[in-house]
């Protein structure tokens, strides 16, 4: 990514925001039981995974996962960092059609996303 | 160059531009012109998964038959607003040198942030600049025929610091 933005400091600007915490009371009663095939196919998590490039400006990123996903500004920015740093992270897992959600979302604000079985 | 926020906060003035810069903003389309560049086309309309598989033909023929021309259409507004807002620059200075000013709306400070992210994707893609971390070399840029692109390149990404720190509308807080 990009290193001109490190003229700017927007932590004070852009306040984090958190993720709703999912309810521990939530109880599943009787699940029907699926033949193994079909669970094996629905059940695969799938990675979004965001990729570094020269282009994208690093505080832009932080903002789109946290605008994207609704991350924290702490979490997107160590995402962020990944990204940076190792070359690509995976910023989000779980069902395939919210993942392709979130990928044309990613897309849409340009950055090099895909999604992948995890 | 300065940017500025109007009293109210509804507008911003990107003031002291001078005829090159002006120029490159209004070169912006045709930077983000993908066209004859296969590269750049990927990089824009990146493919929605890794190492698919024959299980995943349908998601990314669905992928280009809905998503893609959507996001074409989304780059595409950014780039008619950028525009349409350069092209209603006003001169504020004859002598000695020209100035002008351009003012856009604080809801389009993302589409603008857009278009120039386009245009720069698309020129790394074509002209294959050399990153931040490289040691830059003017006779190279020369050389190769980069340098023009590089400094549009720099240019926009000036522009997209300055709105950074304006302020994205109140959505991305």
């Amino acid at each position: 990514m990009n290193q001109v933005e490190r003229r700017i400091d927007i932590r004070d600007r852009w306040p984090g925001q958190f993720l709703a915490a999912a309810n521990p009371e939530t109880e599943v009663l009787d699940a029907p039981i699926a033949d193994t095939e079909t669970v094996t196919e629905q059940d695969t998590p799938w990675n979004v995974i965001v990729f570094n490039d020269p282009v994208n400006l690093m505080p832009y990123v932080t903002m789109v996962l946290q605008k994207v996903f609704g991350y924290s500004e702490a979490k997107a920015t160590q995402m962020m960092l990944d990204v940076h740093q190792k070359g690509k992270c995976v910023v989000w897992s779980g069902e395939r059609e919210k993942a392709e959600f979130y990928v044309q979302q990613l897309q849409g604000y340009q950055l090099q996303a895909t999604m992948k079985k995890a | 160059m300065h940017i500025t926020k109007s009293e109210d906060g509804t507008q911003l003035m990107i003031g002291g531009l001078g005829e090159t810069e002006l120029e490159m903003l209004r070169g912006v389309r045709d930077a983000a012109d993908p066209t004859a560049c296969p590269e750049a086309e990927r990089r824009l309309f990146p493919a929605p998964i890794a190492d698919a598989d024959e299980h995943d033909f349908d998601t990314i023929a669905d992928w280009k038959e809905f998503v893609v021309p959507d996001l074409r259409t989304r780059f595409d507004d950014a780039l008619d607003q950028l525009e349409s807002d350069v092209a209603d620059a006003r001169q504020v200075r004859k002598l000695p040198m020209k100035r002008f000013v351009v003012k856009l709306r604080v809801e389009h400070v993302e589409l603008w942030y857009s278009a120039l992210n386009q245009a720069r994707l698309v020129l790394q893609e074509k002209y294959k600049l050399p990153s931040e971390n490289t040691s830059l070399s003017l006779e190279d840029l020369f050389a190769k025929g980069q340098w023009r692109a590089y400094f549009q390149s720099r240019f926009y990404a000036e522009v997209q610091c300055w709105l950074l720190e304006a302020g994205m509308p109140d959505g991305w807080r």
